[in-house]
């Protein structure tokens, strides 16, 4: 009888705590800057879970809610030459927290941590460490992140017109506020 | 007691079973909220067509709000004119015209046509916008107001003209649809009101024009344009305009290529005026640039056109020598192997194709009735080819005098510091000309061989520093026939040229031709000329001011008969592009 009570216990402990963090709303821009032109697009509706027991960070953003502020720029962005949205419509990100013990999900504050895991752009998947940092306030968690990527790692290159307007490390900023499932 | 157990363990476990996290499918709920979005708003098509025009006449797409979209558009005379007249090329009028975009869907523009000396002004309004999503609607529908203001001056002095006569309004209904990325089709019911009507018409004239788009590959398309106009609603003997158009887009610019019986570019008189038909070969060539400038950053919807510019310094395409660590060559004493009128040392890099289109316009004293002298164009178009990085053979055609021109250039010397010291370079030139002009009067009988140019020149240049490169170029030109007996076969003159570098992708220039007393024609004067030149996305453009009209050594040097202080100047312009035929092996 204890026994089942204990066991019982244990796992409604553990289901209380493996509670998931989605937004289907997450912001990710990015901008390149070169003495000929400035680059900036930002992305509102991306799709992001993160699960406070595993440390498992999951993005997915559609190429085509990526807006500039140069409509010529937006438009080209799905090109076959830049993003190909056409056959890649979607760029992701898989990881995981590996110091996800320094997190206290119950306690307000900000936490450093490392997110190991991989990029998706294109046809294109690489291996990515990113720091970054997790901010929780009243129960509401944010995920924010700076990192840079090599778009010509990923096939991003453009037409040989453009080369000196786009960098070739692209600036990429995270800012997520999830809310609990 | 083991009953409430089962209840408590069965609860738990369903809480347990109800509670532990499922896995989220990212892609499927990204999916979801990327529906919703597309049905609740409004989707406009762009680029129904590529630009502001189809081919004569306008499209319903109008100018991206704070752009301004330069036009220059080319209509050459018709291909059943023969070689002589090199199929219509020596005969060209042009259009010039700025549109600009007040509100994405609010366009001015205005414009004026050497043809007729005609100014034009025109307003064009997109009422509705193709869409799909939340607001559908099936076409596009844009409507056009235009003024025409025919300056031209009667052929005959008796006639009479009021200035009202010389006023014609269009107006126009665009109605397109694009039925897919690869086509799109217009309708164009047009009204064109003459105040003075023309004899057997009435002053409205009705017609409907047709035209469609079609994609041929990601930047090029063909084009096809019909205007029918209604029986009764017509000037007699006119007939009905019909063009085929093929468009590139390319670094930003719009060129369009067509085919057409219509000698105007404007909706009065390509619509209502055409004389020209198919059936007789009377098929003039024509061709359009467009180019666009941002003069204030757009929010929403746009067109298709970027802007491009394309930053490379051109001196890798005329030729380098291989500076080693004991000897350095210099390079681009000049930045093309002309000057302004004459040749530089530089010769074109070996494998390379460098295109030419020189134009020479009219003095600017003949006022503004000929907008100063732009409404006489002659042209030049002349390739030159890289046999090795010293050797390269080139050869041209100018419609002043239907002249056809071949040289021979070797650079015998570089310019060089270090271990060999060379102080300038030095490069030869022999070319030929023929002149194919058939005299005025067919009385003046003239053999082939009294058609034919001998010049031959040596250019001795040194560049100073960065900035500065100086020439001498003595010359010598032969003529087989010369007019009077006292004038010598071999004319000799001696050429001073220099360019002073601004910016790195600017400078000036100035050309100076000396002839020798005894040596030159009665009545020509020595060509001086002063230039401008900027290199932007590949290309050179070169802008300048001379008193000579022709743009070969024989008519340039020996035959000019303007005088700067007479105001015979002329505004000229050339554009070079290059094209690699074979990349070269070494390193240049």
């Amino acid at each position: 009888m204890k026994n089942i009570l204990l066991i019982i216990g244990l796992l409604i402990s553990v289901c209380v705590n493996a509670q998931d963090y989605i937004t289907r709303n997450g912001n990710i821009s990015f901008y390149s800057h070169t003495p000929l032109e400035d680059i900036n697009a930002q992305n509102n509706e991306v799709a992001s879970t993160l699960n406070s027991s595993t440390g498992a960070f999951e993005f997915k953003a559609a190429i085509k809610s990526f807006h500039f502020r140069k409509t010529a720029m937006e438009q080209h962005f799905g090109d076959e030459e830049y993003m190909y949205a056409e056959k890649y419509p979607k760029a992701s990100f898989s990881g995981k927290v590996t110091n996800l013990s320094a997190v206290n999900f119950g306690k307000d504050g900000s936490y450093n941590v490392t997110v190991e895991g991989n990029l998706t752009i294109r046809d294109v998947t690489k291996p990515m460490t990113i720091q970054g940092v997790i901010t929780i306030k009243s129960g509401a968690v944010t995920a924010q992140a700076k990192f840079d990527v090599n778009r010509k790692e990923y096939g991003v290159i453009g037409q040989a017109f453009v080369q000196q307007k786009i960098e070739d490390v692209i600036h990429v900023s995270v800012n997520c506020q999830y809310e609990k499932r | 007691m083991n009953f409430k157990k089962l209840i408590i363990s069965s609860l738990s476990l369903l809480f347990v079973i109800g509670s532990i996290a499922q896995d989220v499918n990212l892609d499927s709920l990204l999916d979801t909220e990327m529906k919703k979005k597309t049905k609740n708003e409004t989707r406009y098509t762009e680029a129904t067509f590529q630009t502001t025009r189809l081919i004569n006449g306008h499209t319903v797409e109008t100018t991206q709000k704070g752009v301004l979209d330069l036009k220059v558009q080319h209509r050459f005379g018709t291909l059943n004119s023969g070689l002589y007249n090199l199929f219509g090329l020596d005969e060209a009028t042009i259009r010039v015209g700025v549109d600009y975009g007040i509100t994405n869907r609010l366009t001015v523009g205005l414009g004026r046509s050497s043809f007729e000396k005609q100014y034009d002004g025109f307003l064009k309004y997109r009422l509705l916008w193709q869409s799909t999503g939340k607001r559908v609607m099936p076409v596009s529908l844009t409507l056009l107001s235009t003024a025409f203001y025919k300056t031209l001056k009667p052929s005959s002095d008796s006639i009479k003209i009021n200035n009202s006569d010389k006023w014609y309004f269009g107006l126009q209904a665009l109605v397109a649809r694009k039925f897919n990325s690869s086509f799109s089709m217009q309708l164009m019911p047009t009204m064109i009101h003459y105040n003075l009507a023309v004899e057997g018409a009435p002053n409205n004239l009705y017609s409907i024009g047709v035209g469609a788009r079609m994609k041929l590959t990601k930047h090029t398309a063909l084009t096809a344009e019909y205007y029918y106009q209604l029986p009764n609603y017509k000037i007699p003997g006119t007939y009905n305009s019909f063009s085929l158009g093929y468009e590139i887009e390319t670094g930003g610019h719009v060129f369009q290529l067509h085919l057409s019986n219509s000698t105007g570019m404007v909706e009065r008189p390509f619509i209502t005026e055409t004389n020209g038909r198919w059936s007789k070969g009377d098929i003039h060539i024509g061709f359009n640039i467009s180019r666009v400038f941002t003069v204030h950053r757009p929010k929403s919807i746009s067109q298709n056109i970027t802007p491009a510019e394309r930053w490379s310094i051109r001196a890798d395409t005329i030729s380098n020598i291989k500076s080693d660590s004991t000897t350095q060559y210099a390079i681009a004493t000049f930045k093309t192997d002309h000057l302004i009128n004459g040749h530089s040392v530089e010769t074109t890099q070996k494998g390379v194709l460098d295109v030419k289109i020189q134009h020479r316009f009219g003095t600017l004293n003949q006022g503004f009735y000929n907008w100063f002298g732009l409404d006489q164009a002659t042209e030049r178009i002349g390739f030159d080819y890289g046999l090795t990085n010293r050797l390269e053979i080139g050869g041209g055609r100018s419609s002043f005098e239907k002249e056809y021109d071949a040289f021979l250039k070797y650079r015998l010397l570089w310019q060089s510091n270090g271990e060999k010291k060379m102080p300038v370079s030095v490069t030869l030139l022999a070319a030929m000309s023929v002149k194919t002009l058939k005299e005025t009067v067919d009385s003046i009988k003239i053999q082939t061989s009294d058609r034919f140019y001998y010049v031959y020149q040596a250019m001795i240049a040194r560049k100073f520093g960065k900035a500065f490169s100086f020439q001498v170029s003595p010359t010598l030109i032969h003529y087989n026939i010369v007019p009077t007996s006292e004038t010598p076969n071999d004319l000799i003159s001696i050429g001073f040229g220099a360019r002073l570098q601004l910016t790195p992708r600017s400078s000036l220039l100035a050309e100076y031709f000396y002839q020798l007393p005894n040596r030159r024609l009665p009545g020509s004067y020595n060509s001086f000329s002063i230039g401008y030149e900027i290199e932007t996305g590949g290309h050179v453009f070169h802008f300048h001011f001379t008193n000579s009209t022709g743009m070969t050594e024989r008519t340039f040097i020996n035959e000019t008969t303007g005088q700067w202080k007479d105001g015979d100047i002329h505004f000229g312009f050339n554009i070079a592009r290059v094209f690699t035929v074979a990349k070269p092996k070494t390193v240049q």
